[in-house]
């Protein structure tokens, strides 16, 4: 498979602290790869500056062409906009025909047991709703890379399942997933690689993915 | 991506209207014309040039408070769906644009409504069509440089926010001020160049009953060409800087 992504010695380092080390490791197209590791280890900085939202300290990162990202952020934030206001903003930005924008949220709302939420103002929604948000925002068109950092984050354990449904269904379509969590059931349903951020990057084994939830 | 363009500006425009954070600029707006027409008649240029200088202030508080309209993180789910954050910096500068279209427009309106209330008492002579055009393009320019002033200092370019605010609200006042400051101090000239042409621009119109058409062009160049340049120097800090 060609890469799509390559990191070449990467480090980046938030004064005093060193979040990332000489990292390296290429992620070829359609592939699904999981980052793993404990709290503040640099999960999702790693996941921003694959995506050129943050800058790194040294190394480089290199890409095919300009990719589309989508991206599941750990924390979806609170909103004046209604659910269903915001996710059709999103899909005119991602130039899906209105008509169709209203039948997809609709859909997803459903799949995510949310439709009865879509017209709340997000700023009364509850964390697990807002994550769900986050999700549909994700999914409304087909990214050529899904970023995914701790998108199980207070959801519930039906919708949980949906997501992981929807993320394999993506794969299928040759879509590559980078994903930062927690969750070895997450882990062992997507990723087809899994890798250790401690002091470097490491190929993780089946037993490093087990011991992840410690 | 002028569609984009379009479509990021519609949806910052819903993202502020349903903050509220319009309605006390909103009000201090009214009391400013309340305030500017109560004594009637006044001079057409002087007081259209007088409202724009507070139209100025007040889009500088409209930038502001815009630094916090979108939350970081759902920037980044903007910037990525996009695939450009020159996009997205153009659109909040945009959006800023076509806000001060909409507050000159209010300012126009008000007088423009007491004058015909009033029997065309309110000012000292016939107000004509090209006075309505020339205050309004030397206004919304007023408003455009206030906004753009005003949202600079975004916590991405410059982190305490407490600096932030003082310098831009120093920045404001000196750009208000600046001639007399001159005046005062003649060495301040060497910091002054650097704020907003507010009162040169109003110099322009000292002593003038009409508009002069290379003056209005003149002060509108100033004041829009100053913003587009904080403009692209804001927008290639915050590309720079990233998150």
């Amino acid at each position: 498979m060609d890469d799509l992504i390559r990191i070449e010695n990467l480090t980046k380092i938030y004064m005093p602290k060193v979040v990332l080390n000489n990292i390296s490791c290429s992620i070829p197209k359609g592939q699904s790869v999981a980052f793993v590791g404990h709290n503040g280890c640099g999960k999702s900085t790693l996941l921003k500056i694959i995506a050129g939202l943050v800058k790194p300290t040294s190394g480089k990162i290199e890409c095919g062409k300009k990719l589309l990202f989508h991206y599941v952020p750990e924390h979806f934030p609170k909103m004046q906009l209604t659910a269903e206001r915001y996710l059709r903003w999103m899909g005119r930005l991602d130039g899906i025909a209105e008509q169709e924008i209203g039948e997809k949220c609709r859909r997803l709302a459903a799949d995510f047991f949310m439709t009865d939420m879509l017209n709340i103002p997000m700023k009364n929604l509850s964390k697990g709703t807002l994550q769900k948000i986050g999700v549909i925002q994700a999914l409304l068109a087909e990214p050529q890379v899904l970023l995914l950092d701790e998108p199980l984050d207070g959801q519930d354990t039906d919708s949980q399942q949906v997501f992981i449904e929807k993320v394999n269904q993506l794969k299928a379509k040759e879509a590559t997933i980078l994903m930062s969590c927690h969750e070895p059931e997450l882990i062992r349903q997507i990723a087809d690689k899994v890798y250790r951020l401690e002091n470097g990057l490491y190929e993780a084994d089946d037993q490093a993915v087990n011991a992840v939830s410690i | 991506m002028r569609r984009t363009i379009r479509q990021l500006t519609l949806y910052q425009f819903e993202q502020y209207v349903k903050t509220n954070k319009y309605v006390m600029p909103f009000i201090a707006l009214l009391v400013v014309q309340f305030g500017l027409y109560m004594m009637i008649p006044v001079d057409v240029v002087s007081s259209f040039i007088i409202s724009g200088v507070f139209i100025f202030l007040i889009m500088v508080w409209i930038g502001v408070t815009s630094w916090e309209l979108e939350d970081q993180v759902s920037e980044q789910v903007i910037i990525l769906r996009i695939r450009s954050e020159k996009i997205y910096y153009v659109s909040t500068v945009v959006f800023l644009g076509l806000l001060s279209i909409y507050v000159s427009i209010l300012a126009l309106i008000f007088p423009l409504i007491q004058n015909v209330l009033n029997n065309n008492q309110v000012f000292i002579r016939q107000l004509q069509s090209d006075d309505i055009i020339c205050a309004f393009l030397l206004i919304s320019a007023y408003g455009f440089a206030g906004g753009i002033l005003g949202s600079f200092f975004h916590p991405r370019i410059m982190r305490d926010r407490k600096t932030a605010l003082t310098l831009t609200l120093l920045i404001a006042i000196l750009s208000v001020t600046k001639l007399s400051v001159k005046q005062t101090l003649p060495s301040a000239a060497l910091v002054t160049w650097v704020v907003p042409p507010v009162s040169e621009a109003v110099e322009l119109f000292q002593k003038e009953s009409y508009f002069v058409l290379w003056k209005v062009v003149a002060g509108y160049v100033m004041m829009v060409g100053y913003a587009g340049i904080l403009a692209f120097v804001k927008i290639k800090l915050l590309i720079r800087n990233k998150f």
